[in-house]
């Protein structure tokens, strides 16, 4: 997997955490750490990322909330568009890091 | 009105070890993981995820049982995965005890049968019966396992 597409992951897994924090509390379960703290992760890892890239996918989470999606059976999860399939039918998708032709979002790749 | 799934129902198409080995936070999480049918890679990803959510908060409820869980962009369903350790796990766990038990949950990003929470909720409020019951910390197999299981939950 490319290692700027882990890193996109990474902070997107990591924005769903600070997403559930209220919930989490709901639930019972104890947060020793402020939100603040967690911001502080969340840079870290955004430091992993090249610059172009951490730029986009802020702009991508301020206008759609999800920066990137999975892509199922060649459908978007982020617009519900099927993707062309010559686009579709490459192997090791996940090798490169790629947008959907129609929303833009990142795409990460379930390959059967 | 589509009838909700019990947790026996739920766990019942979990995938279950008797026999976790690791003593640490870490290992233990990394052994569960490892049973999720996902590619290698995002299993590494989704163990540094269950890490930074236990560096928020240990998951461990006390009484000897702890659930983990995350959503992750990495899987395209609802998991379940559990864990008994024999000799216990340090877990950080409010009440300090070691923890025996570990119900792993991991959910897509979007689920909408909304299984995630609901097993969530159902672990957490069962952990005190479980707990007060002793049964589930000695089972011999799986089936044993499942039985006590549905014996708590119908009491509940």
């Amino acid at each position: 997997m490319n290692k700027q597409l882990e890193f996109l992951i990474m902070l997107h897994d990591l924005d769903l955490l600070l997403d559930e924090i209220n919930h989490e509390k709901k639930a019972g379960f104890e947060i020793k750490k402020h939100k603040e703290e967690l911001q502080t992760a969340r840079e870290k890892v955004k430091k992993g990322l090249e610059v172009i890239l951490s730029n986009k996918y802020e702009r991508l989470s301020k206008r759609y909330g999800k920066a990137i999606v999975p892509v199922i059976d060649g459908i978007c999860y982020g617009c519900f568009v099927t993707l062309p399939s010559a686009f579709v039918v490459r192997k090791n998708k996940n090798e490169e890091v790629s947008t959907c032709q129609n929303c833009g979002r990142f795409i990460y790749w379930f390959e059967d | 009105m589509k009838k909700s799934l019990g947790l026996y129902e739920t766990i019942s198409k979990s995938v279950i070890t008797l026999n976790l080995r690791s003593r640490k936070s870490d290992g233990v999480l990394k052994e569960l993981v490892s049973l999720l049918e996902v590619d290698p890679k995002a299993k590494d990803i989704l163990l540094k995820t269950l890490i930074k959510r236990e560096e928020m908060g240990s998951t461990g409820l006390g009484k000897r049982i702890a659930i983990p869980h995350a959503r992750t962009l990495l899987v395209k369903e609802f998991h379940l995965i559990i864990g008994l350790s024999r000799k216990g796990v340090e877990f950080e766990s409010f009440d300090k005890k070691p923890v025996q038990l570990f119900f792993l949950l991991i959910a897509p990003p979007l689920e909408t049968s909304s299984s995630y929470l609901i097993t969530l909720g159902k672990i957490a409020g069962l952990a005190k019966a479980i707990a007060k019951d002793g049964r589930l910390f000695g089972v011999k197999d799986k089936k044993e396992f499942f039985d006590i299981l549905g014996e708590i939950e119908k009491k509940g």
